[in-house]
């Protein structure tokens, strides 16, 4: 009885680890096939996007209506949990209620999902997309939450790919693209110039460092991160990034696993990246209290408390306010001025 | 003629047959690993197809020179003269850790299990050719590295025109004289987007005008 148990249990751990192994294997075919114009939305490098065309125009006639302009973008990127930019888990929800309150004059936004290319939710309109549902619907039963692990795997892998410098550069310009995207329809300005900070949580820290360049090249504005617990890798586009912070709770341990897998990030490298980065002093690590990585009393709970009386989502929101807050804005430039200067570097 | 084929190749030693379907295994796995460089370059569906045999072919040449390479200066240098089938089956023998090239695709784990193949392929050949020869390591060593040296040697000497040569035959084969750096291309295509959204935002100024 007990030896058929275990062959059961031995049969359905292989059955799991071949599963995942197949699943990190085609981890990075979304993005080359998108990129390589297998499939839609396949970006067209000679010409302007319909929707990107369609959005200049939409701003120019809602320019007229527009008020002040707002000091900064925020951008969130969810973490590996996640199967949706629309369907953000509840204490996030009340984490970027929070933070709307504290910065007034910021425009945040959190519809991008930053584990695809396409922005498409892994829910959404694809192959698997039925399976993603029906997981994703279970979540909250027993085998839900043993099949979620797939669902934290997949996005898990994304992350791999993001951070993998032969397909990250594929990847983080098509989350890139969607992020741009989401901030013109929010009417960021085309001459770039407003400081847009991406906020990613967890898994989200790596593609949001991960985006920074084609951000930086692709808006012309100053590229900001703010790390909540993330999961950051020795990605090179760090480099584009003009400071980052990161929130890292006192029962966080996640960093360990970046501080190990990624050679770049050990500080004997002296010339990584990320140690140049460091180095630098663009990189700001702050402790928020006893914060652990995700679940009951992480970085968005709002019914743990520290001694001063705030909730942990509360000083999470305080730290990324007074954190952004010391962003300067560039001087304004002009279409005309960087238009010309593009072409001359021969795009 | 299929049946020809089959029954020519089933004339053959099963050693040689073995070292054929290694040396098939080795090279559709390694290409299938190495394929991102097709994908980053937007090839369609069938030049990926020929790029595949493209590349296949051009291993394959680079297999037979090393295999050549080994035959030829352990017959010059230490006077040890085998037939080349003898070679050839050690070469491939020694190429088996590729049959797991495709885990190169893997992401982030990947570069360093390509790296670590080539490694183990290298110290496969010279115990392969050290135990087939009758050689110490230093002999096997010499044997089995320096054509690997030779090849590295002849495609940097720019006169033997070899890289315009493979760009030649890769632009005939497949229709794409280079393949390019993904970080490269996608820069440049954020780039390019970046001059074609501001020629649009600065045309829509002028109709707004």
């Amino acid at each position: 009885m007990l030896d058929a148990v275990i062959l059961t249990g031995l049969t359905l751990g292989a059955i799991v680890l071949g599963l995942l192994f197949i699943m990190a294997l085609l981890s990075p075919l979304e993005a080359l096939t998108w990129w390589a114009g297998w499939t839609s939305h396949a970006p067209s490098p000679g010409k302007l996007s319909e929707e990107v065309r369609e959005e200049i125009e939409a701003q120019a006639d809602r320019r007229r209506e527009v008020g002040a302009r707002p000091r900064f973008y925020l951008v969130y990127l969810t973490a590996i949990g996640g199967v949706s930019a629309e369907e953000l888990s509840y204490r996030e929800r009340v984490f970027l209620e929070t933070l709307t309150e504290a910065l007034p004059e910021a425009v945040i936004i959190s519809d991008v999902y930053p584990f695809s290319v396409t922005n498409n939710p892994l829910t959404g309109e694809r192959m698997l997309g039925w399976l993603w549902r029906k997981i994703h619907e279970k979540r909250k039963t027993i085998t839900g939450g043993i099949l979620a692990t797939f669902i934290f795997a997949r996005n898990l892998f994304n992350v791999a790919v993001s951070a993998d410098p032969r397909y990250g550069p594929i990847n983080n310009a098509g989350v890139a693209r969607e992020i741009a995207k989401s901030l013109y329809r929010h009417d960021y300005p085309l001459a770039g110039d407003i400081p847009v900070v991406i906020m990613g949580w967890s898994g989200g820290g790596q593609i949001a460092v991960g985006v920074a360049p084609f951000l930086c090249l692709g808006l012309d504005a100053p590229i900001y991160v703010v790390s909540i617990g993330g999961v950051l890798t020795d990605d090179p586009g760090i480099a584009f990034v003009e400071h980052l912070w990161h929130l890292q709770g006192d029962k966080d341990h996640f960093h360990l696993i970046s501080d190990i897998l990624f050679p770049g990030r050990w500080p004997f490298i002296k010339n990584s990246a990320w140690n140049r980065f460091k180095r630098a002093g663009k990189m700001t690590v702050i402790t928020p209290g006893p914060m652990s990585h995700t679940g009951k009393g992480d970085y968005f709970d709002s019914n743990a408390i520290l001694p001063n009386g705030q909730t942990f989502v509360e000083r999470t929101v305080e730290i990324i306010r007074d954190a952004v807050r010391t962003i300067q804005p560039p001087p304004p430039t002009s279409i005309e001025e960087e238009l010309e200067e593009l072409l001359g570097r021969g795009a | 003629m299929l049946n020809n084929s089959l029954r020519s190749l089933m004339a053959i030693s099963p050693e040689l047959q073995h070292a054929l379907l290694v040396l098939f295994l080795a090279i559709l796995s390694l290409l299938f690993g190495n394929s991102v460089v097709l994908f980053a370059n937007r090839v369609s569906r069938s030049q990926f197809i020929r790029s595949l045999l493209a590349f296949a072919f051009l291993f394959l040449l680079t297999f037979l020179f090393w295999t050549l390479s080994v035959q030829a200066l352990s017959a010059m240098v230490f006077g040890v003269h085998k037939p080349f089938v003898d070679v050839f089956i050690i070469v491939s023998q020694s190429f088996t850790p590729f049959i797991l090239g495709f885990l190169i695709l893997l992401p982030h784990l990947g570069h360093y299990l390509y790296a670590l193949l080539r490694v183990w392929v290298v110290i496969n050949l010279i115990i392969h050719v050290a135990h087939a020869y009758d050689f110490g390591s230093a002999q096997a060593l010499v044997v089995s590295l320096l054509g690997w040296l030779l090849l590295e040697l002849a495609t940097s000497l720019s006169f033997l025109k070899l890289d315009a040569v493979k760009r030649w035959f890769l632009k005939i084969a497949t229709g794409k004289a280079e393949y390019r750096d993904p970080n490269d291309l996608v820069m440049a295509y954020v780039r390019a987007q970046r001059a074609l959204m501001l020629q649009a935002a600065q045309q829509q100024e002028g109709r707004d005008a």
